[in-house]
């Protein structure tokens, strides 16, 4: 697992380091559905700059600020930073894939959180959370278009991301990303 | 027209839910690193509540809501499904070393305590399946913590890990033997032999035996006989409830790895268990065989008018799955004469 990390995190900063060299940058915000596990429902607000692309390739940074609503489980906040690639398969249709690193804080969803101390004693606990490390690969399909004559995207994502720790070992989730971009320069 | 889809599609996709696992209450217990939920369903207001003391070590309650068995006793009783620590969706950082029995009990013990301040006044039973077998009689050991528990549901529980370990063995091997003598999949069976000679001291931890275990009917003795899947992986579990597949299972794969209970053995003390007690045992158990019933009863202290075995004749390891009507009638008339 630590490997795994290394690598990743390793792979993130090679790219955007590689992909600043190139000066012709395009830059995208947009929102997205997000949802844990599949139907556990929530968002994130996306900023996207892309860093190096032709007709066929494109390579993108990218950050996200997302949350997620586990009804009984978790509310997951996040913010992750990512590097990805997008690869033309058909006109505007593309295959994409990102992987990235980020930070992940979880509450306690749906319910109070009670401590029993020593004396049998009840008192109600405040819900501060626990902080993850919240590595990511997600991949699908992209596809451009336009609105008011304004470039956008349309993305459906699947997205693995791990919290680490959880009971002292890490915690694989799915999730499923569908969104828009809009470019707002050049 | 794309309006009208999307309303559509709304609806199709609101038609799928169902709200079974939202029901009742639902809070939290922490205690050391670990944050446990606790759903608290049915008739809270019979005064009665069943605590539901889940297997494993790891395994989770929170799936076992929906049960025909436990919808039933949810009409008369309030009953309390609690993942322990680590364990289904439980979630925080529990340390290992805290992944041992007194920790366990001492979680209990706080549950116990939170359920007496939330719900005064309520009768509390304890019912340990397997794992929770082990645990609940650990619990009432104490004498202290035992005053607060009306009576002692014992569903073919573990107390005694080395004996039943024994007793799962000779019940495996016994069916290899059926099985090569039958001409059965001979290879795997002669496999499964082999494997026990080569691992007569087996821990908890080595997964091997669980799996032979099923293979024989062990857990479930004859599956055309329930009416309802087990373990039920169901859309509403899956996608609608408190909750999470990768958790319970990762949960699971740590706990069982990092706790081994094979060397557990609480017959000597249980004699100092004095609360009226219900032993229901599957008589085809294959994990911990029928005569751990009759060891149990043996070993508790209750007078013998207030203890009982009951035999459920066409179960394995998990009778209010397989027999729901008879395990829901033996707990009914238990409950009802200690209420």
């Amino acid at each position: 697992m630590k490997k795994f990390v290394l690598t990743l995190t390793t792979l993130v900063i090679w790219n955007l380091c590689l992909a600043q060299s190139d000066s012709v940058a395009v830059n995208y915000l947009g929102v997205a559905y997000f949802s844990e596990g599949g139907f556990y429902p929530g968002f994130t607000l996306i900023g996207e700059r892309s860093l190096l692309r032709n007709r066929n390739f494109e390579m993108m940074a990218a950050a996200r600020l997302g949350a997620y609503f586990h009804y009984r489980n978790q509310t997951g906040v996040f913010l992750m930073i990512q590097s990805g690639q997008r690869i033309r398969l058909y006109r505007q249709l593309y295959f994409e894939h990102y992987v990235g690193v980020g930070y992940l804080h979880t509450f306690l969803n749906g319910g109070d959180p009670y401590y029993v101390d020593a004396t049998g004693t009840i008192h109600k606990k405040s819900n501060a959370g626990q902080p993850h490390f919240m590595p990511s690969v997600s991949f699908g399909l992209g596809f451009n278009s336009h609105i008011n004559q304004k470039p956008c995207r349309f993305f459906a994502r699947p997205i693995v991301f791990w919290m680490i720790p959880f009971n002292q070992t890490s915690l694989v989730q799915f999730g499923l990303e569908v969104g828009g971009l809009m470019r707002f320069n050049r | 027209m794309t309006g009208r889809l999307l309303i559509l599609l709304t609806i199709g996709l609101c038609a799928c839910f169902d709200d079974t696992f939202y029901e009742g209450d639902f809070f939290y217990l922490v205690n050391k690193d670990a944050q446990m939920p606790v759903s608290v369903r049915g008739n809270i207001s019979s005064g009665v509540l069943i605590v539901f003391l889940h297997g494993g070590p790891g395994g989770t309650a929170l799936q076992k809501i929906g049960l025909k068995a436990f919808n039933e006793l949810e009409k008369n009783y309030g009953m309390v499904f609690w993942d322990q620590r680590a364990s289904g969706s439980s979630q925080g950082n529990s340390a290992i070393s805290d992944l041992n029995l007194n920790q366990f009990t001492e979680d209990l013990d706080k549950l116990i305590d939170l359920l007496r301040y939330r719900y005064k006044n309520s009768k509390i039973f304890l019912m340990g399946h397997s794992w929770g077998g082990c645990l609940g009689t650990n619990y009432l050991l104490d004498p202290d913590r035992q005053v607060k528990i009306t009576g002692w549901i014992d569903v073919d529980g573990a107390h005694d890990n080395p004996h039943g370990d024994d007793l799962s063995m000779q019940f495996v091997i016994e069916y290899a033997n059926q099985q090569i003598a039958r001409g059965s999949e001979v290879d795997f069976w002669q496999y499964v032999i082999s494997w026990y000679a080569a691992n007569p001291n087996f821990t908890t931890d080595q997964l091997e035996h669980y799996s032979f275990v099923d293979k024989a009917h062990g857990y479930i003795y004859d599956p055309s006989l329930a009416d309802e899947k087990f373990p039920n992986y169901s859309f509403s579990y899956l996608f609608e409830s408190p909750a999470n597949l990768t958790a319970s299972l990762t949960n699971y794969n740590s706990v069982i790895k990092n706790f081994i209970i094979s060397d557990i053995d609480l017959t000597p003390r249980m004699n100092a268990i004095h609360v009226p007690s219900l032993i229901i045992w599957g008589a085809h158990d294959g994990i911990i065989p029928f005569p751990m019933a009759q060891e149990a009863f043996d070993a508790l202290g209750t007078s013998v008018d207030q203890k009982r075995i009951v035999n459920l004749a066409n179960s394995a390891h998990n009778g209010f799955h397989e027999e729901p009507s008879a395990f829901i009638e033996a707990v009914v008339t238990f409950v009802e004469e200690n209420n």
